[in-house]
C-alpha cells in the first residue's frame, strides 16, 4: 500500500538531482492499490515531473486508478505471456530445471512473477499448505480445520498469503472438475498431485465441486473487499465441508449451519464458539 | 590499514563533524556506517546520507594505508567514552580493532566498496570566498526557504555566483530574503542553482567562527563547498527558481526608519496578545512613531505600543506576521531598521540603514495581511 507519506518522500526525491549518472527511475508497484489521498498527493510530480526523473506505476487493474492519473501517463498494455514463454524464462534466466518450469509455467497462468513466487521455498510451502487444507476439509477434524485456519490468517499478517491459497484452493477444484468431468487423460494444473486428486474426484459430483468453486471466489471477492480474514476462511471451509457432507439436491446452507455438523465416528467434545 | 590517532578528542571532533549526517533511520543500512580512509598522512573520515557528503580530515600517524566504513553511531558512542589518550585503529579484512589505553574494541566494518562513491563534481570554475561571508549569506537568507509541500523549487535557497557578485535568495510566497556580497567573479559561473537548506545549516555549523578561505565549486548535480578542514558535497534541487527579481517593488517611496532594538522588544511585547494562528500585529506609521498593536479574541485582551521613528510620509495602517518581522529583524545588524513601504496591502520592503559587512546589500521582503477594518 503507497501511503502520502511515500508519495512525498517520493517528491522530495524528486526534487533532487541525480547522485550519480542522468537520470533517475522511480517505479511504483501496484499503483491501482494507492488511496485517493496519495494519489493527489502524486499528481503534481506526474503533471511536471523533473527533466531527470522517468516515474513507471504499475497496475493490475487499471480501472482503479484515479482518471487524473491515467491521463497523466502513457499506457502500456503488458498482455500475459504464453505458457512456453514463461517456462523458457524460467530456465533461461533463473536457471530452473526443465520439469519444474514447465510445473511452475503451467500453474503460474501467464504471470512470471507468480511463476517465480509459486518455485519459491516460500512458494512451495504455500501450495502444501492449500494441499493440508483441502485434505482437511475432507478428512480432517472440525478442530484440526479451525486450528488450519487460525495459523493461516496468522502468517497473512505478515504476508498476503490468504490470496494465494485461495488461488492454489481454485486450481485444485478446476482440476478435480476436470477429472470428474473430463475423459480420457486431461491436463492437469497441479499434474504432479494426480493421483490424490484422483482419488478425491472419485465419489465428487459436478454439482458438488461447481458449489466449491463459487464458494472459493465469493471468499476470494470479500477478501478484495476487505473482509476479515480469519472469518472469511472460516466461512469458506465450513461451507465445503458442508457441502461434502450434503452434496446433493439441498440448498448451500448458511454460515450458521456447522456447529450443528458433528461427523460421526468424531469424538470431540470441544465447543467452538467461534462456529456458533 | 593500521593508524595511531594522537589523541582520541582529535578522533572525536572529526567524528563529530560528519556525524549529523548519519542518518537514524534509512532503507539504505550502508549509509549508517561512516567511511574511515587514510591519505597522505591523514584520516578521511566522511557520512553521507546521499543529500549531503561531508568528509572531514584529521592528523594521523599511517603505518599501513587502508579503508573501511563502521556503524557511525555506535563508533561515536565508544570514542566519545574513550580516555584521553592515543587511539590505534587497525583494520583486517572487515574486523576492525581499536586500542586505547587499556582498552580493546572489536567492530564489524563493510568495505568501502559497498559505501556510495564521492560525488563527481566536475567544474572549470573555482569561487574562492572567505568562510565568514559565506556564513553571511545563509545566516541571513535560509530562513525564509518554504517548507511547503507544493513548490519544490522553493524548497531550497538559490545561489548565483557571478557579474562580480554572489547572492542568495530565498522564499516561501509570503517572504522573501536576498543577500548580496561582492565577489571578484566576472562571467556568471551558472545560472544559479537552488541549494537545500539541510546542507547550508550544516555547512553553518561546519564554518562556525571560521574566516579562513572557503571554495564554491557548482557541478551538474552537487555543489562542493571546501572549508578549511572539511568538505561538504550537497546534491542540489534539480527546478527553475522563480523569477524574484520581479516581485521586488521599486517604487515604495515611503521611508521609516526604527531603532531596531526598541522595534525588536516592542513586537516581542506586543506579540504576546496577538492571534496565535494568524500572528498578526498591526502597525500603524505615523509622523514621528509607529504604534504596533494586537488584540486577542481567546482572552479578550488587547496591547498598544508606540515606538519612535523617523518617518515624515502620510498614515498608514498595515498588518504583518509578527514571526516573519522578527525573523528580518532579527538578522539585522545595523542599529537602525528601515522599512520601504507602498500601500498597505503590496509587499514592504525591510533593509538595514547602513551596510552591515563591506559591500553587502541585504533585502527583505514581507507581504502584508489582507484584513478588512474589523479584523485589524
Amino acid at each position: 500500500m503507497v501511503s502520502v507519506e511515500d508519495v512525498r518522500s517520493l517528491r522530495r526525491e524528486a526534487s533532487a538531482k541525480p547522485y550519480e549518472g542522468r537520470r533517475k527511475v522511480a517505479i511504483i508497484v501496484a499503483a491501482d492499490r494507492m488511496n485517493a489521498a496519495a494519489s493527489n498527493a502524486l499528481l503534481k510530480t506526474l503533471e511536471e515531473p523533473p527533466g531527470s526523473l522517468m516515474l513507471i506505476l504499475t497496475a493490475s487493474r487499471a480501472g482503479r486508478l484515479l482518471p487524473t492519473i491515467v491521463s497523466r501517463c502513457q499506457p502500456v498494455f503488458l498482455s500475459r505471456l504464453r505458457e512456453d514463454e514463461v517456462k523458457s524464462a524460467l530456465i533461461e534466466r533463473y536457471e530452473v530445471s526443465p520439469e519444474e518450469a514447465g510445473e511452475l509455467a503451467r500453474r503460474s497462468e501467464g504471470r512470471l512473477s507468480e511463476a517465480m513466487a509459486a518455485g519459491s521455498e516460500r512458494g512451495s510451502k504455500i501450495r502444501e499448505d492449500a494441499f493440508a487444507l483441502l485434505e482437511c476439509i475432507y478428512n480432517g477434524t472440525p478442530l484440526s480445520l479451525f486450528e488450519q485456519v487460525e495459523t493461516l490468517s496468522a502468517s497473512h499478517r505478515e504476508e498476503p498469503v490468504a490470496e494465494k491459497i485461495l488461488d492454489h484452493l481454485l486450481s485444485l477444484y478446476r482440476d478435480l472438475f476436470v477429472l470428474s468431468s473430463a475423459s480420457g487423460i486431461p491436463t492437469l494444473s497441479n499434474a504432479d498431485r494426480t493421483a490424490p486428486l484422483r482419488e478425491r474426484a472419485t465419489g465428487m459430483d459436478v454439482e458438488e465441486i461447481e458449489k466449491g468453486i463459487a464458494a472459493i471466489e465469493e471468499a476470494r471477492r470479500d477478501i478484495a473487499h476487505n473482509a476479515h480474514v480469519q472469518l472469511a476462511l472460516l466461512v469458506l471451509v465450513l461451507r465445503l465441508r458442508i457441502n461434502r457432507r450434503y452434496a446433493g439436491p439441498r440448498q448451500t446452507p448458511t454460515t450458521q449451519a456447522p456447529s450443528r455438523e458433528r461427523p460421526s465416528g468424531e469424538t470431540s467434545s470441544h465447543s467452538l464458539p467461534a462456529a456458533d | 590499514m593500521k593508524i595511531t590517532i594522537p589523541s582520541s578528542s582529535t578522533l572525536m571532533s572529526g567524528i563529530q563533524t560528519v556525524l549529523n549526517v548519519v542518518p537514524p533511520k534509512t532503507t539504505l543500512p550502508i549509509l549508517s556506517n561512516m567511511l574511515l580512509e587514510t591519505e597522505d598522512g591523514h584520516l578521511t573520515i566522511g557520512a553521507t546520507d546521499l543529500d549531503i557528503f561531508i568528509m572531514t580530515k584529521i592528523p594521523a600517524q599511517i603505518s599501513g594505508e587502508g579503508s573501511i566504513t563502521v556503524p557511525g553511531r555506535k563508533f561515536a558512542e565508544m570514542v566519545r567514552e574513550l580516555p584521553d589518550a592515543p587511539v590505534d585503529i587497525e583494520v583486517d579484512g572487515v574486523k576492525v580493532i581499536i586500542r586505547c589505553d587499556r582498552g580493546v574494541f572489536r567492530l564489524v566494518g563493510i568495505s568501502k566498496d559497498e559505501y556510495p562513491a564521492l560525488p563527481d563534481v566536475k567544474s572549470e570554475q573555482t569561487i574562492e570566498l572567505p568562510s565568514s561571508s559565506l556564513q553571511r549569506l545563509i545566516r541571513k537568507t535560509v530562513y525564509a526557504v518554504s517548507k511547503d509541500e507544493i513548490h519544490p523549487s522553493l524548497w531550497g535557497a538559490f545561489l548565483r555566483i557571478g557579474r562580480g557578485a554572489v547572492r542568495m535568495v530565498a522564499t516561501d510566497g509570503h517572504r522573501l530574503a536576498k543577500t548580496t556580497l561582492p565577489c571578484d567573479v566576472s562571467d556568471a559561473a551558472t545560472e544559479g542553482i537552488i541549494v537545500p537548506p539541510k546542507a547550508l545549516n550544516n555547512l553553518s555549523r561546519l564554518i562556525g567562527e571560521s574566516d579562513s578561505p572557503s571554495r564554491i565549486t557548482i557541478g551538474e548535480n552537487h555543489v562542493l563547498f571546501e572549508l578549511e578542514n572539511a568538505r561538504l558535497f550537497a546534491r542540489l534541487i534539480e527546478a527553475t527558481y522563480p523569477d524574484y527579481e520581479r516581485v521586488i517593488p521599486t517604487g515604495n517611496d515611503k521611508v521609516v526608519k526604527v531603532n531596531r532594538e526598541e522595534l525588536e522588544s516592542a513586537v516581542r511585547r506586543v506579540s504576546v496578545l496577538s492571534n496565535p494562528s494568524t500572528r498578526q500585529i498591526r502597525y500603524s506609521f505615523r509622523p514621528g512613531f509607529v504604534e504596533l498593536s494586537s488584540f486577542s479574541h481567546d482572552i479578550g485582551g488587547e496591547a498598544r505600543e508606540e515606538v519612535p521613528a523617523e518617518y515624515e510620509g502620510e498614515v498608514m495602517d498595515t498588518t504583518y506576521d509578527f514571526r516573519y518581522l522578527l525573523d528580518v529583524v532579527e538578522r539585522i545588524e545595523s542599529e537602525e531598521v528601515v522599512f520601504k513601504l507602498d500601500t498597505p496591502v503590496s509587499a514592504g520592503i525591510i533593509t538595514p540603514s547602513r551596510e552591515e559587512a563591506e559591500g553587502e546589500d541585504y533585502e527583505c521582503l514581507i507581504m502584508p495581511f489582507r484584513t478588512t477594518e474589523a479584523e485589524s
